[in-house]
């Protein structure tokens, strides 16, 4: 029986279990390697700078972002790791291809919006916002956007 | 109880609004969803409806002048102003009530030579301002003057503003109902407007007058004349002289139209000398992504990503809306019994280029009451997203949407190119109409 939803449900199956996997790969490197990430260490009321220079390469950007870079308790801020090229490059140009692949695989609009919202959790996790309302961030509208303009073939309109 | 829950819930959604503007967004986004799709109409009887007018009431003028009798109604006043247009230091609750216009006032009063005073400190944020001061508007401003309390002055001019504002709203809204009713009624509640409201910019009288202009339409000449002095105001309101011009072409059969080629060249002039005399460049101005729009904007943040020339992503998005314009093209059927919808398409496609704080965008109102009116779920879809992420929804480390302060994180706004690549559709549109139909 379990088979047998698995291999019903492949198209949402496989987007989690590489979710998982991804997720996975991200805390155990992450764990070795990064400095304290702001979600467990913010102070209330403290200012964010948000800064991508830094020595560290592309990869330990990605695997280390929104960890704390310095954290100064007289002025009241924190400078925190982030790198707008790959920001970027995940919640739009990758947002983009994932949602044509799926438009190309022919999923159906459940199963698009259910892997367009995994996709969101994803970025949001990624790069470490905390889990709460600001998941409703601008990235949901151009989910949104996206799957409507992709349904878009089969409508015509008028003016 | 489903039934009254339904009947209801545009009550409780807009009173989300009132507690806290930022969460409102998020609820309108998904309550508009639902009304879109929802198979079972939504009917609202007469005593609803008067609970919207009142709500509304409430939300364009009384809490805007609730903290100008009494300092404690501003923690209500901030709770209806999103996060985006507040201060940028991270504590939130600037307080700067109607700051556009009293700025907008003391340059005119810096004018007056006989001024009693040299310095103003803005309520209620307290930002000193000193003469010499110009209002950054256009350079005829310079020479008019005034020699009234410059907050006095604000107050009367918001309150008959936000006034005519809300009876706007209420004659347009008081025929419709079910779904036509809540979309008008979220348009009035939207981040741009509210946006626009609280700075009290001038763009909100130059939205009424067009508003006038536009539906009751009788003096060309008359018609002209305050587009122009628009266009002396604050420069883009020349795109609804050539709106204008187009629709009196369609309706004329003809090219001859003298009246309004001449109003165009004097506004043209006008905009030169200004540009001359004030040294800008509309290509050079920039701002947050956050709370503008633009695809000079977005070009800006582009070559700042990937380090390459600003007009590479230009060109580039400039292809990339073509390409979505002829898709659109394809898909429209044209009719044009009412089209007053231009006014809002050539604004937008003539302020899209450059660089624009989202509040502008309550001119897109003509295009929104069309797309109501025609009922088509990915027109309104569209239209409603792109202004309900406008200004964006913010991404947050703390409580909410907390605006991260340094304007890192930049958000290339899907819904603004797909909206702008429809809008070159319909323009397309009138313009194979012209020239196929008028010889």
């Amino acid at each position: 029986m379990t088979y047998n939803l698995i291999k019903n449900n492949l198209k949402i199956v496989i987007p989690i279990f590489f979710l998982l996997i991804l997720l996975g790969m991200k805390t155990y490197f992450s764990s070795n390697m990064c400095s304290e990430f702001l979600r467990i260490n913010y102070i209330k009321d403290f200012q964010i700078y948000l800064t991508g220079k830094t020595d560290l390469p592309q990869l330990k950007v990605l695997i280390c972002h929104g960890s704390i870079i310095e954290q100064n308790l007289e002025k009241e801020y924190y400078l925190v790791l982030f790198s707008k090229q790959i920001y970027f490059l995940f919640s739009h140009i990758f947002l983009i291809l994932s949602a044509l692949v799926m438009k190309f695989l022919k999923f159906n609009n459940m199963e698009y919006l259910f892997n367009l919202c995994l996709y969101f959790i994803f970025i949001n996790i990624i790069f470490n916002y905390p889990i709460g309302l600001n998941f409703f961030n601008e990235l949901i509208i151009n989910h949104l956007i996206i799957l409507f303009v992709l349904t878009l073939p089969t409508k015509v309109f008028d003016v | 109880m489903f039934k009254l829950l339904k009947e209801y819930s545009i009550i409780l959604i807009i009173l989300l609004a009132f507690i806290d503007y930022d969460i409102f967004v998020f609820f309108a986004i998904c309550y508009f969803i639902y009304s879109i799709f929802s198979e079972n109409k939504i009917i609202f009887d007469k005593f609803i409806k008067k609970l919207v007018y009142i709500e509304m009431f409430c939300f364009l003028i009384l809490i805007r002048f609730l903290p100008i009798f009494n300092n404690k109604f501003l923690k209500i006043y901030n709770n209806i102003s999103q996060q985006n247009y507040l201060s940028l230091d991270g504590k939130f609750y600037s307080e700067n009530v109607f700051l556009d216009l009293q700025t907008f006032y003391f340059g005119l009063y810096c004018n007056n030579i006989s001024q009693t005073h040299t310095g103003y400190i803005t309520l209620f944020e307290g930002i000193n301002l000193s003469c010499p001061f110009t209002s950054g508007y256009g350079f005829i401003f310079d020479i008019l003057s005034i020699g009234i309390n410059v907050w006095y002055l604000s107050v009367v001019t918001s309150f008959i503003a936000l006034l005519i504002l809300f009876l706007f709203y209420f004659k347009n809204a008081q025929n419709l109902n079910g779904k036509k009713f809540i979309l008008l009624t979220l348009f009035f509640l939207s981040p741009p407007v509210n946006f626009l409201i609280f700075r009290l910019n001038i763009d909100l009288l130059i939205f009424l007058f067009l508003s006038f202009i536009v539906f009751n339409e009788k003096h060309k000449y008359l018609r002209n004349l305050i587009l122009i002095i628009l266009t002396f105001t604050k420069l883009y309101p020349i795109v609804f002289l050539l709106s204008f011009t187009m629709l009196d072409i369609i309706k004329a059969k003809s090219f001859i139209q003298p009246l309004n080629y001449i109003s165009i060249l004097v506004g043209s002039i006008y905009i030169y000398l200004h540009t001359i005399q004030k040294g800008t460049n509309p290509f050079s101005v920039d701002n947050q992504s956050f709370r503008s729009y633009g695809i000079n904007n977005d070009s800006r943040y582009l070559e700042d990503i990937f380090k390459l020339p600003k007009i590479f992503f230009f060109v580039a998005i400039l292809c990339l809306i073509l390409i979505f314009s002829i898709s659109f093209f394809k898909k429209i059927k044209f009719k044009r019994e009412i089209n007053y919808e231009i006014h809002s398409v050539v604004f937008f496609l003539g302020t899209g280029i450059f660089v624009n704080y989202d509040y502008k965008l309550i001119f897109l109102f003509f295009l929104a009451k069309k797309f109501i009116e025609i009922d088509n779920n990915f027109l309104n879809i569209v239209l409603f997203l792109f202004i309900y992420s406008s200004p964006s929804l913010l991404h947050a480390y703390e409580k909410y949407y907390k605006l991260i302060v340094n304007d890192e994180i930049f958000v290339l706004d899907f819904s603004f190119y797909i909206l702008y690549s429809l809008c070159i559709a319909i323009l397309i549109g009138y313009l194979k109409d012209i020239f196929i139909n008028i010889k």
